[in-house]
């Protein structure tokens, strides 16, 4: 069974006493994040910035010039992939930790965090192979690639989880553990909304501490979804080794 | 084992803190760098790229400034596979307000267009000039009709030995009678209207006398503007220009010889003047050109439209060239040359 709410009140639990390395997690990776935005960030003003002073009368027509005018440069590309390699290992690394906790009350160092860019190549391998499924599904239409990215997002717990699984098995795992149940993750990310919009009004100062809980309460999930799978025998113990 | 791990962990962390360091520092670096579309967006004007980076020196202004070539292609109509009409007037509109562009430079290549719109740029052009900046215009192969109206707005006109220009008049609108036609086949078609010249100029209804005359009254108008508009920029008598102004096409000599433009040269002849005039020899020189994103399923409606338009003319028995006249892709009226 999902009991989406067990799995939120175990996250507030797991993280009670312990919010010092997430929230320092979380504030690494904003920072890291806003960083590697910078380029993108600055054609994108720049572009609303001329646009604006063309038309400023106008909100829609700002947006729209905006739209219109807003081209990729070849350095925001290659930014792109680096950003996006970039947050699948530091997701990879605050998964260690989140597993850890999500095991054993005892308390969770900085050091397990840098332990967990370890995983840098296989979270690399595990990023790109989901990102050629979901955009292979997304071609059909923009509702299959919702659909798989769902499937798919236990992968990074799997591969953090079982070091010995390689990447292609473990997104094939996520793909058997979630079957059935992709509509209760789907809610249980939708469930968090509410916090979200709080936090927007915090200036985002909110984030520092929703972003724990929704990973934690998402770790709960994985493990329940393990449970269930192993249990109903869709995958077995032999399918976890190496 | 642990500790081996989580030193390894902590040097690809610092890796990664150092990609993003450097990432940002190359986006900063780009903002304030030198150098025109850095962004390979032709649209992004200089200036405004560094806005954010407050340069208050006056040197260091004087460099920024840039002349922007602004491409006027194709057909004068609302949205074209080379032409833009929301896209060229917020192009105007911005460089009016950007401190650092001190000029347009106008690179016409077109065979003229919608009498509204074309008027429209024009006007937005008068505007840009009352900020105190020049606008020159540089004639491709082809600155006919509403290119030309266009052209008048320049304080110069250059044009290259073989451009064709002039064609200065209006084509108020079109009918095609296809009532024989749709006789023949047996087939009736019928629009039902209120208001007798409602209907006019569809395919199913002959044109009558009355309505000649309303088309000619817009045609006519729409000439008065032209023909005064070339009179008021150009210099001349108004009389003069209507003598020229009978529809034809001009070489560049001709034009020449008539007024109709400055100089005959090259696009760099028209830099250098245009460089002196702004008291800044070796300007920059800022591209700003239309560019259509196109997609799979519009190149594939165009195909689809174009192939089926013909072929229906053709099982009529009719010549395929006629899908142009009977669905002309222009607004009408028209200051538009036709081959």
């Amino acid at each position: 069974m999902f009991n989406r709410q067990k799995y939120k009140e175990f996250a507030r639990i797991q993280l009670k006493k312990r919010w010092g390395i997430p929230v320092v997690m979380t504030l690494i990776t904003f920072a890291i994040t806003i960083l590697l935005e910078i380029p993108y960030a600055r054609n994108m003003i720049d572009t609303v910035g001329q646009q604006g002073a063309a038309s400023s009368s106008n909100l829609w027509t700002v947006y729209s010039q905006v739209m219109h005018s807003y081209k990729q440069t070849g350095l925001e590309s290659v930014c792109g992939w680096i950003s996006f390699f970039i947050s699948a290992i530091i997701t990879v690394a605050g998964y260690h930790v989140y597993l850890k906790m999500s095991r054993g009350p005892e308390p969770v160092h900085f050091g397990d965090f840098m332990e967990g860019f370890n995983n840098w190549w296989r979270a690399i391998l595990a990023s790109l192979w989901m990102y050629l499924w979901i955009l292979l599904w997304t071609l059909l239409f923009i509702i299959p690639g919702i659909v798989k990215t769902i499937a798919y997002s236990q992968t990074y717990f799997i591969i953090t989880e079982f070091p010995e699984i390689s990447v292609t098995r473990a997104l094939d795992i996520s793909k058997r553990i979630t079957k059935g149940y992709k509509g209760d993750l789907f809610v249980m990310w939708i469930s968090f909304i509410g916090w979200g919009l709080l936090s927007c009004i915090t200036c985002g100062i909110g984030f520092i501490w929703l972003v724990p809980y929704i990973s934690m309460s998402m770790t709960n999930a994985y493990h329940g979804l393990m449970k269930n799978a192993l249990e109903a025998q869709i995958i077995t113990v032999e399918d976890l080794k190496g | 084992m642990s500790q081996k791990s989580k030193r390894t962990g902590f040097v690809v962390f610092i890796i990664i803190v150092i990609i993003a360091v450097a990432v940002a520092g190359i986006g900063i670096y780009e903002s304030t760098s030198d150098g025109t579309n850095a962004t390979g967006n032709p649209s992004l004007l200089p200036s405004q790229k560094r806005s954010f980076f407050k340069d208050v020196e006056p040197m260091k202004k004087f460099q920024k400034q840039y002349i922007a070539a602004l491409y006027i292609e194709g057909v004068i109509e609302d949205d074209g596979k080379t032409y833009n009409q929301e896209w060229l007037l917020t192009t105007i509109n911005t460089l009016k307000n950007d401190e650092s562009n001190r000029a347009i430079l106008l690179y016409i290549n077109s065979p003229g267009g919608g009498v509204y719109q074309a008027d429209e740029v024009y006007l937005a052009l008068l505007d840009y000039k009352k900020a105190g900046k020049e606008v020159y215009a540089y004639m491709g192969p082809l600155a006919a009709s509403g290119g030309y109206y266009i052209a008048c707005a320049a304080d110069t006109i250059y044009a290259n030995r073989n451009t064709l220009t002039g064609s200065i008049g209006v084509i108020a609108g079109q009918s095609v009678d296809m009532t024989g036609l749709l006789g023949k086949l047996g087939v009736k078609s019928e629009t039902i209207t209120a208001g007798k010249n409602k209907n006019m100029l569809n395919y199913n209804c002959p044109l009558t006398d009355e309505q000649r005359a309303i088309m000619q009254g817009v045609a006519d108008e729409a000439y008065t503007q032209f023909t005064g508009i070339v009179s008021e920029n150009r210099h001349m008598k108004l009389a003069d220009v209507q003598k020229l102004a009978d529809g034809r096409i001009y070489t560049a000599e001709q034009a020449e010889k008539n007024g109709l433009i400055d100089h005959i040269g090259s696009w760099d002849d028209a830099v250098s003047e245009l460089s002196l005039k702004i008291s800044n020899p070796g300007c920059k020189v800022t591209t700003c050109r239309y560019e259509k994103s196109e997609n799979f399923f519009d190149m594939l409606s165009g195909v689809v439209t174009n192939v089926t338009g013909s072929k229906t003319l053709s099982s009529l028995g009719l010549p395929e060239t006629l899908a142009g006249e009977i669905q002309p892709d222009v607004p009408f009226p028209a200051y538009l040359y036709r081959k």
